[in-house]
């Protein structure tokens, strides 16, 4: 209707009035949504980066890790697909940050203990070279497959294959690189060193396996499987939950349940802040509308209805809102880039986040707005002309 | 003539607090024919103010019966009430009342926004308004960039341009000086003579006597309702004024100023009879 385009535009030359009170009025929605959609995008990146570290770990994955006073062995290693039948592959885990040397050149690196099957279950490998083979792990031979950063790192781009390196004091001969994996997390999966579990041991002095790694055949029977390695070694410690077997989907949902946790804590903090915002309108407008009894006395006289008047004082809090949203946007996902820049976070924005922040933007300009312009509509134009 | 406005034992009491009442008007009967051009006078607390604002139909009597153009509008509802006054009141005011940040011609069109009046018929119509109040030339200013008798032209055109029943002028020279409030009588005076009914409210004698007939209330009862024997001729009394000091005369004044000379009632009140300083002269701003 013709009607309600004037309104509109009577509205929106309000803000015009006083152009530094509605810019600032619009700041305080704009920090509000930004802080949504910026603290948001880091909950939603976290998630995304958890999520693609556990993903990447392979599939089809079920983890056993021992709790408190459980010890797992090799024998486990060699025990549980006998009695398993869902398991496809079974590889001990145990990492640990060691001194390596070559040269005369020392870093600190993470050395991980494993066997041959290593790249059936977590799906990556040997790219140069050779991963370890049944006998590499049997013969507790000392060799090594190094991750791509070390080349950088300790080999400075020299040829990697067939040096001989020291790993806590024992010589190590590397046999091959492994494929690159990149950083998940800020954590780089590259600088890495594989050598058979048995040597680790040995240069450990210890008979212990850190964790479990085991690639299930059939997917859809995992649950079955869970509970299958559960109860074998609940036996074998006499006790329950002596180890904790989890599946990847399960280890997926649990680290879901807790980054969403954290988005939606992010989400309820910055929330606070477009709330205040909110609050900012209602208070401009209110003082506006004071200040602009008369021009309401006059509108009224010459026959303003009261809903034209409530939509004029909507109208101006609706659009500070709406605009300041928009920019809020803008804002939070340039925020969001420079955090992801300069903390090396993963951070995604998500439009789902977008449309759910300018929603409430646009609520919060409408409820906030609604009392100033309905005081406002109510004035008694005798009155309000009257004011000075 | 027929009624334009017909006021039948119009009472209003003010409620203040749970037992006090204070009546305003006590019982006010009185009919203004169309094209009338009436004063309403009388002392502060005189119910003078809630007269004109139920004239106004700002307010609604506690009791009797105010009929507007045929219509009964004593016991509209505010919205009711809204719809009349943008139809029928050409509301002018003692401060004008424009909008500061608003051109002349969008203060004459704001009227016609809440009618419903498309855009182009709107300007139409402001721009003519305006035209009758000798401000064409001044429709893209902004009310600080006008005198304060040409504000009250603006009014006048904002007043006009939703084509009233009648003008309800509040003390309307109340904040001018005596040149330009004589102006605003002459432009009064001429609507009045084109047929416009217009509704005068005063406590100066000397303004109220340029209309045709004075209705002097006092403690909310008529005690005097009478034709005015010696009107005063705006036009004449502006030619007998020192010239203009800067404000632009009203150009209406330009035909029958100095026409009829002496004789017209108060005009000794201005001993300088010179006529020179008239219409057309540029006016500084």
């Amino acid at each position: 209707m013709m009607k309600s385009l004037d309104i509109l535009k009577i509205g929106a030359f309000g803000l015009t009035g006083n152009k530094l009170r509605s810019a600032l009025t619009m700041l305080g929605v704009i920090i509000g949504v930004a802080a949504v959609i910026a603290l948001v995008s880091i909950g939603q990146g976290a998630t995304l980066s958890v999520t693609s570290r556990i993903q990447s770990m392979g599939s089809n994955l079920v983890i056993v890790n021992p709790v408190r006073g459980a010890n797992l062995t090799m024998d486990d290693v060699k025990e549980l697909p006998t009695r398993v039948d869902n398991i496809a592959a079974i590889v001990p885990d145990m990492a640990g940050m060691l001194t390596v040397k070559w040269e005369n050149k020392n870093v600190q690196t993470t050395v991980d203990g494993t066997t041959e099957q290593f790249p059936d279950v977590r799906d990556f490998g040997a790219e140069e070279g050779r991963f370890l083979t049944a006998d590499d792990v049997s013969g507790r031979r000392r060799v090594a497959v190094v991750g791509q950063t070390l080349l950088d790192t300790l080999f400075d781009g020299n040829p990697a294959i067939g040096q001989t390196i020291t790993i806590n004091g024992q010589r190590f001969t590397v046999i091959g690189i492994m494929t690159k994996k990149g950083a998940t997390m800020g954590r780089d999966q590259d600088d890495m060193i594989y050598v058979p579990i048995t040597t680790l041991q040995r240069l450990r002095g210890s008979t212990r396996v850190g964790s479990l790694y085991i690639k299930v055949i059939d997917g859809s029977q995992t649950a079955d499987t869970v509970a299958h390695i559960q109860g074998i070694f609940d036996q074998k410690f006499g006790r329950e939950d002596s180890v904790s077997v989890r599946s990847q989907d399960e280890l997926l949902s649990t680290v879901n349940q807790m980054t969403g946790t954290l988005t939606a804590m992010l989400a309820a903090i910055a929330g606070i802040s477009l709330l205040v915002g909110g609050i900012g309108i209602m208070n401009i407008m209110l003082v506006s509308v004071t200040e602009r009894t008369r021009e309401i006395g006059l509108r009224k006289a010459v026959g303003a209805r009261r809903i034209y008047i409530l939509g004029q004082f909507l109208t101006e809090s609706i659009l500070m809102s709406l605009f300041g949203g928009a920019i809020g946007i803008a804002v939070g996902i340039m925020a969001s880039r420079v955090i992801s820049k300069m903390a090396g976070w993963t951070t995604y924005v998500s439009p789902t986040s977008i449309i759910i922040s300018f929603g409430f933007a646009a609520a919060v300009g409408l409820f906030f707005g609604v009392w100033p312009a309905m005081k406002a509509a109510a004035m008694d134009p005798i009155e309000a002309l009257r004011r000075e | 003539m027929s009624a334009m406005l017909e006021a039948v034992g119009l009472a209003k009491t003010y409620r203040i607090g749970r037992r006090l009442t204070v009546p305003a008007l006590r019982g006010v009967d009185f009919t203004i024919p169309e094209g009338d051009f009436v004063a309403i006078m009388g002392p502060s607390g005189s119910g003078k103010s809630t007269l004109m604002n139920i004239i106004g139909c700002l307010d609604r009597p506690t009791a009797g019966k105010y009929v507007l153009h045929g219509e009964d509008v004593s016991r509209k509802s505010d919205d009711q009430l809204a719809s009349v006054r943008n139809r029928m009141i050409g509301f002018v005011f003692q401060n004008f009342n424009l909008l500061p940040r608003q051109t002349a011609l969008l203060n004459v069109e704001l009227p016609l926004i809440y009618r419903g009046v498309p855009a182009r018929e709107r300007r139409r119509r402001a721009t003519a308004a305006l035209d009758a109040v000798g401000l064409s030339d001044r429709a893209s200013h902004r009310p600080n960039e006008l005198s304060g008798g040409q504000q009250q032209r603006v009014a006048i055109a904002r007043a006009l341009a939703g084509t009233p029943s009648i003008l309800l002028a509040d003390e309307p020279t109340g904040n001018l000086d005596s040149r330009s409030g004589e102006e605003i009588m002459a432009l009064l005076q001429r609507l009045n003579d084109d047929g416009v009914t217009v509704v005068l409210v005063t406590h100066d004698d000397d303004i109220a006597s340029h209309c045709r007939r004075i209705i002097r209330l006092r403690d909310g009862r008529i005690v005097d309702d009478r034709a005015v024997v010696d009107q005063l001729d705006a036009r004449v009394v502006l030619s007998r004024m020192p010239p203009a000091n800067g404000d632009q005369p009203e150009p209406a004044a330009s035909g029958g100023a100095g026409a009829e000379g002496a004789g017209a009632p108060g005009a000794g009140a201005y001993s300088n009879g010179a006529t020179h300083g008239g219409p057309g002269e540029a006016g500084t701003l």
